[in-house]
């Protein structure tokens, strides 16, 4: 039986275990855990104490999850995070294990989040007003805390938790693809990427604005191996920033090429706006893309294929994709006839680009669910 | 994918434990691990004598006379330089009846040792599938008999002993204390029944709830049980000692505590026998734990719920050991 094998014990000191840390925190946020599990977590992770201070009150916890009830002072050596007059750390003597930084970065996001989240903050009445299941009476509530008026224009975007926008009402919730984290854009406004922008709706209508920029920020491509999730630890939805092939998929054919000139890298941002028709066709057919044919042969291939078609169906012409590919022309063309019998479509025609399209962008529902 | 059956969710702490042990320890427990399984050694087994040394617990094995008269073991545990008469503690160790030794679950017990001065008497009774029904519970009962014809030597007072046991050792706990009851064995002041394993019918609610989530699910239940009755699961061909919860008089039994979580398998027959407990005039303690899943309490011990639970079953344990 499972529980006589294991027991949460602390992790190697040796050995970096990013998603371990990561997912131990997302869970805790996403269950409304209060301050106290936070620091319990993070003492029985790293096997020592881990403290916290509001400005008011101090909290200790030991790795066994016992209070210490103790005085001490931080000292300077200790990995420690502050903002504001609240302040996060672990009281590590000794050489620094390998999860310390990743543990401390958490447990202060962590702690952020859930202080934010109290009744009565401003992330606690965003939480309502962006969510289909609160009644239209609590939105409204919600909604006049935070001043906004209901027949007004917003927009939600939706962004890897961690990633904070300086001066926008925010906050953090769980959704049934992680934590994320919900932005309120005012008109005209911009989000670093990436995120997604949810479609424009009256405040008392946000939930719908939120719904679609979870969805815009699911179709961001995934990071290729190696490189995003080290710079993104943050990333709860697996939707960190794309390295290289940061294309926007929500563009077809050509289009393409003006997305990529700004939504390059770790910029890519998209817009659930500007995908009109495709935002409801992928938002229907989500229940049963795993099944559709177009997308389980997409879901074969490797990355490096992926990226292979992603060319093909997007450049102008086969010459052209294989100048940004870097192959020999001839190598791509003869790549082009055998994923066309592959695939049973050409994605360089007309109803095959739609076709990869949008079998490309259920894909990235499937993988990042 | 999407559950279709409702349960309750699992408290946060406990889940986020799960989420890190996903990776090592699927939900489901299926007849071709059990090799496997048993090669992982639970977490006290490799250091058992350190773990004991550290807080101060003397251990002696005895060969005993198990079911039929063949030779089994049984570790008598107590404080070092323990002397005079006291209370007692009969072990049955969990294990989903296919796994674990006679340490297993030491950790929940070692406080009754130290703090309540008990001696505890743990048995190592023979596992299934090798050794089906009936050997596990009357090689409990055996290793009882032994201990109670023992006491004096063992230095403990016979109106003071009660058995315990966690999960499958619940269920052998219960089984053991029904066999007390009906053939005239030893009288016992207490039952503690951790999160038993009761009900080989797999027809609960919550053993539909818990199907590939959690620990202990559904096929894995399955997959105890089957190795413990063999075709025998679930017909009438299963007596009360193997699957308490068929019993149907309970009246005579000894006080009993039993827990478990809201969010485990066990949860709906657990309740069921505090309550047919109740019915039959016995007195008895019930504790659900709100969003706990099956063992949580030795897999996650640093969480408040764990804590909660620990200090909750230590409480009846006191009052009816008198300490």
């Amino acid at each position: 039986m499972q529980e006589l094998v294991g027991r949460l014990t602390a992790l190697d000191p040796e050995a970096s275990e990013t998603l371990k840390v990561v997912a131990y925190f997302d869970v805790l946020v996403a269950g409304g855990a209060g301050l106290q599990a936070l620091l319990r977590g993070a003492a029985v992770l790293s096997g020592t104490v881990a403290g916290a201070t509001d400005g008011r009150r101090t909290y200790r916890m030991g790795p066994d999850g016992d209070r210490r009830t103790e005085t001490v002072q931080v000292q300077p050596h200790w990995p420690s995070r502050s903002k504001d007059d609240r302040s996060v750390w672990l009281e590590r003597e000794g050489s620094p294990h390998a999860n310390d930084d990743m543990v401390i970065e958490r447990l202060a996001l962590a702690a952020d989040l859930v202080g934010s989240r109290r009744p009565g903050e401003p992330g606690s009445s965003l939480e309502t007003a962006i969510d289909a299941t609160r009644d239209a009476d609590e939105r409204l509530v919600a909604l006049s805390r935070l001043r906004l008026d209901p027949a007004r224009e917003v927009r939600i975007a939706a962004l890897p938790p961690s990633h904070d926008v300086d001066g926008a009402l925010s906050t953090v919730v769980a959704t049934p693809y992680g934590l994320v984290r919900a932005v309120v854009l005012g008109q005209g406004a911009t989000v670093p990427g990436p995120a997604g922008v949810g479609v424009p709706r009256r405040a008392d209508q946000l939930p719908e604005s939120f719904r679609t920029a979870v969805l815009a920020l699911r179709l961001l491509p995934k990071p290729s191996p190696g490189s995003g999730a080290k710079r993104s630890p943050g990333s709860g939805v697996g939707c960190s920033p794309g390295s290289g092939a940061g294309r926007s998929p929500g563009s077809a054919g050509s289009d393409a090429r003006s997305h990529t000139g700004r939504s390059s890298g770790s910029e890519a941002v998209i817009d659930a706006a500007d995908l009109g028709v495709v935002l409801a066709a992928v938002s229907a057919l989500e229940p049963v893309a795993a099944q559709q044919p177009d997308v389980v042969a997409l879901a074969r291939l490797d990355a490096r294929t992926r990226a292979v078609l992603d060319e093909l169906a997007g450049s102008e012409s086969v010459r052209a994709a294989a100048t940004s590919l870097g192959m020999h022309h001839s190598t791509l063309q003869a790549r082009h006839d055998t994923l066309t019998t592959e695939l049973g479509y050409d994605p360089r025609s007309l109803h095959g680009r739609a076709r990869f399209q949008l079998a490309r962008l259920l894909l990235r529902l499937v993988e990042n669910h | 994918m999407a559950e279709t059956v409702k349960r309750p969710p699992f408290d946060p702490e406990l889940e986020a434990t799960l989420a890190l042990f996903a990776d090592q320890l699927p939900p489901t427990i299926t007849p071709e691990m059990i090799p496997l399984l048993r090669q992982g050694r639970s977490v006290f087994d490799t250091n058992v004598d350190d773990v004991l040394a550290e807080a101060g617990v003397e251990r002696r094995d005895v060969t005993v006379p198990g079911h039929a008269g063949d030779e089994i073991e049984v570790s008598v545990l107590s404080r070092q330089g323990r002397t005079g008469v006291g209370p007692g503690v009969f072990h049955t160790h969990g294990g989903g009846m296919i796994m674990g030794d006679r340490f297993t679950g030491l950790d929940q017990l070692l406080g009754w040792i130290t703090d309540f001065d008990a001696v505890v008497v743990t048995v190592e009774y023979r596992l299934a599938p090798e050794f089906p029904d009936p050997y596990p519970v009357r090689d409990c009962y055996a290793g009882l008999v032994w201990t109670a014809e023992h006491a004096e030597e063992l230095g403990i007072d016979p109106d003071r002993l009660i058995i315990a046991g966690a999960s499958a050792g619940g269920g052998l706990a219960a089984g053991t204390a029904l066999l007390a009851r009906d053939e005239g064995g030893p009288a016992l002041a207490g039952q503690v029944l951790i999160y038993p394993m009761l009900d080989d019918r797999d027809q609960t609610v919550s053993t539909v709830q818990i199907d590939g989530v959690g620990v202990w699910d559904r096929s894995s239940n399955v997959t105890g049980w089957s190795a413990l009755l063999g075709d025998r699961r679930g017909t009438d061909d299963v007596s009360v000692y193997a699957a308490p919860a068929r019993a149907t008089d309970l009246s005579g039994l000894p006080p009993a505590f039993i827990d478990c979580g809201s969010a485990e398998v066990f949860r709906d027959e657990d309740v069921a026998y505090a309550t047919a407990l109740w019915h039959a005039g016995v007195q008895a303690e019930l504790h659900v734990w709100p969003g706990g899943f099956h063992g949580f309490d030795m897999m996650a011990p640093h969480t408040v719920l764990a804590k909660s639970m620990r200090a909750a079953r230590d409480s009846w344990v006191a009052r009816t050991l008198g300490v």
